[in-house]
């Protein structure tokens, strides 16, 4: 995996993901915030807000373990990049 | 006549008819006092219409609600512009491409791939309660003017009575006609939530035609008829606003039972 494509997820997990439960935080939140005195309507929009707050928390799941996945496969590549300069150093002469 | 100065005009109604009524009775005191009992209860009655609440603020409340709603729009299919921070999950998910194990597969598969038919469902139930809202303040705002034109009208034919004719009138109960609708989001049909498209979104913003206006004719002979045609006229207000609000009602209630029985098509595992 190329260290580029490896911040691609990283970011993803550390900025895009968190951006986007963001968006649904604030929705849930800003529905929740309008008073009204109606009974249907209050019901509903109390759905719309649980709706609203368990997508923000799938992703806020979600970009947590990216993010430890992006670091596993760093941590990965590091372990390949080292084991490479092992193999490396032992065929110094090249081929014949 | 503003709705503030209804309950002015109620006694305004009350006045007249006492005076009307009592014009040819001379000095006839037990039925001078019998007319002003008669029509004592003219104020209670424009009482049960002079409390509707204020218009402005349903519109507030719509105004917050848009407000919400502009974050959760794609812009496909929306009638407001896209959240640019919706837009860019697209780039968001081929960057999760090299995501692999068990709880990639079950973000994607539940939650990604479906996304844009998440998104539009919830968009949709958040439109419901914006046109809730709406409808709720016209409904208002025509109700108080259906009643200040019934105390108008019922000045108008108490004012012919004075000439002994009969007098015709009639009210336009715009509050039947009120143009701003609500329809619940459609579970079923070719333009269902569960279809995921678009069309669903589209359904539940379609502008509904508003409904006639029904122009009912009242006559009368004296003021004690123009009295009882205008307390029927305010039982009848108060019968179609009823009937107005018990329709946002079974919108919001409809939609309800489809966000419980379907909370798959919201993403609500």
């Amino acid at each position: 995996m190329l260290g580029v494509e490896i911040y691609r997820l990283w970011r993803a997990g550390r900025v895009d993901l968190p951006a986007l439960a963001g968006v649904y935080r604030r929705a849930a939140d800003g529905f929740g915030s309008v008073r009204h005195d109606d009974r249907q309507w209050c019901a509903l929009r109390a759905q719309l807000v649980s709706v609203l707050a368990a997508a923000e928390g799938q992703i806020e799941e979600a970009a947590a373990a990216v993010c430890v996945a992006a670091a596993e496969y760093a941590r990965a590549d590091a372990a390949a990049g080292a084991d490479f300069d092992r193999l490396r150093a032992g065929n110094a002469e090249g081929p014949r | 006549m503003t709705y503030e100065g209804l309950m002015e005009r109620a006694c305004e109604v009350q006045r007249m008819a006492v005076a009307v009524a009592q014009a040819g009775l001379g000095a006839d005191a037990a039925r001078r006092v019998a007319v002003e009992r008669e029509f004592a209860d003219v104020p209670d009655a424009f009482r049960a219409v002079s409390g509707f609440p204020d218009p402005a603020r349903f519109l507030r409340l719509a105004a917050d609600v848009d407000d919400v709603l502009r974050g959760l729009s794609t812009g496909d299919g929306t009638d407001r512009p896209a959240n640019v921070e919706l837009a860019r999950i697209g780039g968001t998910a081929a960057a999760l491409h090299l995501w692999s194990g068990s709880a990639a597969e079950r973000f994607r598969q539940n939650f990604l791939e479906p996304w844009p038919a998440f998104v539009r469902n919830q968009y949709a139930v958040g439109v419901v309660l914006h046109r809730a809202v709406v409808a709720q303040a016209e409904i208002w705002a025509r109700a108080r003017d259906d009643a200040g034109q019934i105390a108008e009208r019922a000045l108008q034919a108490l004012a012919a009575c004075k000439e002994c004719t009969r007098t015709e009138w009639t009210v336009t109960f715009t509050v039947v006609a009120s143009v701003a609708a609500v329809v619940a989001v459609p579970l079923t049909g070719g333009a269902s939530l569960a279809a995921g498209g678009v069309a669903a979104v589209a359904q539940v913003l379609a502008a509904t035609p508003p409904g006639e206006a029904p122009q009912t004719s009242f006559s009368a002979d004296d003021p004690f008829e123009v009295i009882e045609r205008v307390r029927e006229a305010i039982r009848m207000l108060l019968g179609h606003v009823r009937e107005r609000l018990d329709a946002v009602a079974a919108a919001l209630e409809g939609t309800s039972s489809t966000v419980s029985d379907r909370p798959e098509l919201f993403g609500w595992q």
